[in-house]
């Protein structure tokens, strides 16, 4: 409560219509909900930088679109705009610099011009070095297989089934593949070749390489945000988001099962 | 017929060869950056019968 009229009494909002204030909010509702975020960080954030140019904001956020309502304090007007949630990777690092521009926004008194030229270049310039990440992301599921008890063999062979598997990932989508059945080609390729400890009898974990290799495709972050919204109560989201997760699940089963029926490995 | 050892190397050999194919059409691509004029080159139809002035919208590619 103190922390929300600090805002009030520190930001310096120039004249803003309340149509301006909408139109900024959806897109930044649009940017922030494709990037990964929750519904109550979007929820907190909006209401933030609402509140920062003295307007009222009621939201809507439904799985594939955000309806976003702003009011005059005295309620004599007041704009509703619809946008499609943006399609874009999961970025932590634009999540956390919109979070940042919104409180910028309310503890500065940022005019809304400025608050829009810092906005496009942050989801402007969010380029991350593609072979760094593909090389981070298999030295983290090389680790993986050591935390689950797999020997250097299981390693090595998970740290190149992975890069394989991202590589080809990356590759697909690039292309504009969609998602589902990328999954399920990267988790046979990273499955077949994660079977090579067992067919080469390469070290004594083979079976804890064939599993850890496709962990890259475990979707974790809408898992973790469907589990989130569930506890704010936005269950809307939270099934569509747990649903989503259900089917990369199991396409990525149904790699990892194909792989393991003809490598004649696991339960197969 | 040994099925994991041939899924396996089918597999290998796909990868290999998309990891070169790529490999290759970079060099190229960025050869072409940096030199910019070549004697010969596979160019498509459109590009021996432009005329200055023409739409450059491409809707066949």
């Amino acid at each position: 409560m103190t922390n929300n009229l600090t805002i009030t009494e520190t930001a310096i909002p120039e004249a803003t219509t309340v149509k301006d204030v909408c139109l900024f909010l959806t897109e930044y509702s649009a940017w922030l909900l494709g990037c990964g975020t929750t519904c109550v960080r979007l929820e907190k954030n909006v209401t933030r930088i609402a509140r920062a140019y003295g307007k009222r904001v009621d939201l809507t956020i439904m799985p594939r679109h955000v309806h976003i309502s702003v009011w005059e304090l005295d309620g004599s007007d007041f704009v509703t705009s619809v946008a499609t949630i943006r399609k874009t990777p999961i970025s932590f690092n634009i999540n956390t610099r919109l979070s940042e521009l919104s409180w910028r926004i309310a503890e500065s008194g940022l005019s809304l011009d400025e608050a829009r030229r810092i906005f496009n270049e942050i989801v402007s310039s969010d380029s991350q070095n593609k072979w760094l990440v593909l090389i981070l992301v298999s030295l983290a599921n090389a680790s993986f297989c050591r935390l689950f008890g797999g020997d250097a063999y299981a390693m090595g062979v998970v740290f190149i089934a992975t890069m394989a598997g991202y590589w080809v990932k990356t590759q697909l989508l690039g292309k504009g593949f969609d998602l589902r059945p990328t999954v399920i080609i990267c988790s046979f390729i990273s499955a077949v070749l994660g079977a090579s400890c067992s067919l080469f009898s390469l070290g004594t974990t083979p079976e804890i390489a064939l599993g850890t290799s496709v962990l890259y495709l475990v979707p974790g972050i809408p898992l973790l945000n469907s589990f989130s919204d569930m506890l704010y109560r936005y269950y809307i989201c939270s099934m569509s988001r747990f649903f989503d997760a259900l089917v990369i699940t199991g396409c990525l089963s149904i790699g990892l099962c194909s792989a393991m029926f003809l490598m004649k490995a696991g339960m197969f | 017929m040994n099925t994991p050892i041939i899924t396996w190397v089918l597999i290998v050999s796909i990868l290999c060869i998309a990891v070169i194919s790529r490999l290759f059409a970079l060099i190229r691509f960025s050869n072409k950056r940096k030199s910019g004029i070549h004697v010969l080159e596979i160019g498509s139809e459109r590009e021996e019968f432009f005329i200055p002035g023409d739409s450059t919208d491409y809707d066949d590619e």
